[in-house]
């Protein structure tokens, strides 16, 4: 046999030593670049100034104090949770349901389903947002606030229930519902008993999916928020335009520690573990 | 067939019976009227190549696929209406199909817990079932944590405690070493005596086959070429089908001719075979086949041998099968190669006469 080393042996080594050390280079600067603004960001939250400055000339929690006593930032965590909260849940019944449609053998309008579905995700939120405006003026609902927030959200965080969850379900062996029917399961139980806990990785990552996009969105919600019924994201933006000062900082590391929670919850919750699990 | 009770009364005189049954998927034709018969107890092989239907055969049964046309009866009921869930059949899948986020006691006991069975009552079977297929102490373990051998056995104890009419198992051993295999298929033939549930077992594995069935039924392209004992369907192969598939090993085409007051079968133009049997009309292609253990090697070549089936040739190539040897012999005439046994301490070589009696030529349909 001949020899498959090739004269150039060394040059490939170095060269792919050298591959591996910018690979390392890329992920650290892609880091930095993700990590250093939310590191300034909190960094100024805790400024004793009156106005933003980095580094802050001194420490303190004035801002957070602050923001506490704002009452439209009460409000509008309140709504933005329940928003998030009860369209997500609506998004992973109807996407559960959906991606069971869509992963069984195909049906009349399986396409058409298909694109329904999916088509918020490749549509601008600013198209959506816009459109739907339109809509409710025209049926004189725009002033309902919270109701059309949730059904809103619900549309365009479904896809990505759907998506996750299709994918699990397609990935999982058929013949485990076959052998739940043949150990006596109907097709409802089949569904509670073995469907359900084969999708769960998908619908835990779907549900969590579902919960930021809804909880951080600015550009569908600015076209249906009230004055009553204002999410965290697009109230926040309303004040940056005229404060010069750290609340709106201490309002955003807020926020990201409130993602932090979150995810620390799923995970402690097992979410995590499921998807070890598979 | 109006009668469906056995004389005594002790209920239907068939588990199963399978009547005309036919599956078209789209274009193809994947069963062509299958008809066939189990008894209460039997243990039945569906036996066949890749691709002649014996899963989708099972299918039917179990009702996860719908005949085409034709009628199923399960303990004298016709279930063509019946959802599998109301089937009351015990499954092993070929990939076992174990529930992955439930340990093996869970497994189990799914289909008690879907029947509603106390619990107590519950704890106690599924330890008896894991006992049965000497799996005791491994109950907790999830399906991850088990061999190949030890995930075959849970998802046996699972189709065994629901106590079925009826026990489907499709090449469940397919995925096991040989080793493996063998202790499997011995304990399986254990389990299924000590519970008497009517069994039917798929497999493309002829050893495996001939090892455990009461009765085999030999499928090829969606018919069923043969059905019978193990020892009918190795003895008196049918067809050139089964025996090419159950491995004789001379098989060579001819055609029935006229000689005097018998038939004989000329296999080439200056060749014929004398046979006993031959229920062929001359002019009629058959396959003639011959067993290899009935070919008697004589080392010496004798040229002026005649007779009855009396060949003389030269060795061309020797396989080794254990304690005998398979030589090929190509034959003056004959265009396929012979292949008789011999025993491996005297393997000859060179120029050997081939002789066979005539009752050891079986004339076949060629339907290979
Ligand atoms: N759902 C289906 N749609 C179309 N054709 C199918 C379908 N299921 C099976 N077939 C075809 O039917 C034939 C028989 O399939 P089947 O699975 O019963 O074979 P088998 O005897 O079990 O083979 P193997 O030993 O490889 O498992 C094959 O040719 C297969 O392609
Ligand atoms: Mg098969």
């Amino acid at each position: 046999m001949a020899d498959i080393r090739p004269k150039s042996a060394k040059a490939e080594m170095l060269l792919w030593s050298f591959g591996r050390v910018l690979f390392g280079a890329i992920g650290c600067l892609w880091l930095l670049f993700l990590v250093a603004p939310l590191v300034i960001v909190v960094a100024v939250s805790f400024t004793s100034a009156n106005y933003l400055m980095f580094p802050p000339p001194g420490l303190s929690l004035q801002w957070y104090a602050e923001v506490m006593q704002l009452s439209w930032f009460r409000s509008s965590l309140i709504s933005s949770f329940l928003i998030a909260a009860v369209s997500t849940a609506i998004a992973v019944v109807l996407g559960v349901l959906a991606a069971r449609a869509l992963s069984k053998r195909s049906f009349p309008g399986h396409m058409l389903m298909e694109y329904l579905v999916l088509s918020p995700l490749l549509l601008p939120g600013v198209v959506m947002g816009f459109a739907l405006f339109n809509v409710l003026v025209l049926l004189h609902m725009e002033a309902l606030g919270l109701p059309n927030l949730i059904v809103a959200h619900t549309m365009i965080t479904l896809p990505f229930v759907v998506r996750s969850v299709w994918s699990t379900m397609a990935g999982s062996d058929a013949s485990l519902e076959e052998a739940a029917h043949s150990l006596g399961a109907t097709p409802l139980k089949a569904f509670r008993h073995v469907v359900l806990p084969t999708a769960m990785p998908g619908i835990v990552a779907g549900a969590i999916l579902a919960f930021t996009f809804s909880f951080n969105d600015v550009t569908v919600s600015i076209f249906l928020a009230s004055r009553e019924a204002g999410t965290l994201p697009v109230e926040l933006m309303a004040d940056l335009e005229y404060s010069a000062n750290a609340a709106p900082a201490a309002i955003s590391s807020l926020m990201i520690v409130l993602m932090l929670l979150l995810f620390m919850a799923v995970v402690r919750l097992g979410g995590l573990k499921a998807f070890v699990n598979h | 067939m109006t009668d469906m009770t056995s004389p005594a009364g002790t209920g239907p005189a068939f588990a199963v019976e399978m009547r005309d049954v036919s599956k078209v998927f789209g274009e193809t034709t994947v069963l062509d009227r299958i008809s066939f018969d189990i008894r209460p107890g039997e243990f039945v092989t569906f036996l066949g190549p890749s691709g002649c239907g014996k899963t989708t055969s099972l299918r039917i049964l179990a009702g996860f696929e719908q005949a085409t046309s034709g009628d199923v009866r399960i303990n004298g009921q016709s279930v063509s209406d019946m959802p599998p869930w109301h089937r009351d059949i015990g499954i092993v899948f070929q990939s076992y199909a174990l529930f992955p986020y439930m340990t093996a006691r869970d497994n189990v006991g799914f289909g008690l817990k879907m029947r509603r069975v106390p619990k107590a009552e519950m704890a106690k079977r599924v330890e008896e079932a894991l006992k049965l297929v000497g799996l005791s102490g491994l109950g907790d373990r999830y399906p991850r944590q088990l061999s190949g051998g030890q995930r075959q056995r849970v998802a046996l104890a699972r189709a065994l405690v629901i106590k079925p009419q009826l026990l489907l198992l499709d090449e469940p051993l397919s995925n096991l070493d040989a080793k493996l295999r063998n202790e499997m298929r011995y304990e399986l033939k254990r389990i299924q005596r000590e519970s008497g549930i009517t069994t039917v077992f798929v497999t493309h594995d002829q050893e495996e086959a001939f090892s455990l069935s009461d009765r085999i039924v030999l499928m090829s392209k969606g018919e069923i070429k043969q059905a019978g004992t193990s020892r009918e369907i190795w003895e008196k192969p049918r067809t050139g089908f089964v025996a090419d598939f159950i491995g004789v090993d001379n098989l060579l085409p001819g055609a029935v001719e006229k000689d005097g007051d018998e038939l004989v079968v000329r296999i080439s133009p200056s060749v014929t075979l004398k046979t006993e049997i031959c229920d062929f009309a001359p002019g009629s292609a058959v396959l003639v086949a011959v067993r290899a253990k009935d070919v008697i090697l004589n080392p010496v070549a004798d040229e002026t041998a005649t007779g009855l089936n009396v060949f003389a040739g030269n060795i061309i190539d020797v396989e080794y099968r254990g304690e005998r040897c398979a030589c090929r012999v190509r034959c003056e005439g004959i265009d396929q190669t012979l292949v008789a046994l011999v025993a491996s301490s005297h393997v000859p070589s060179g120029a050997v006469t081939l002789s066979f009696a005539s009752d050891a030529v079986m004339v076949l349909t060629d339907d290979r």
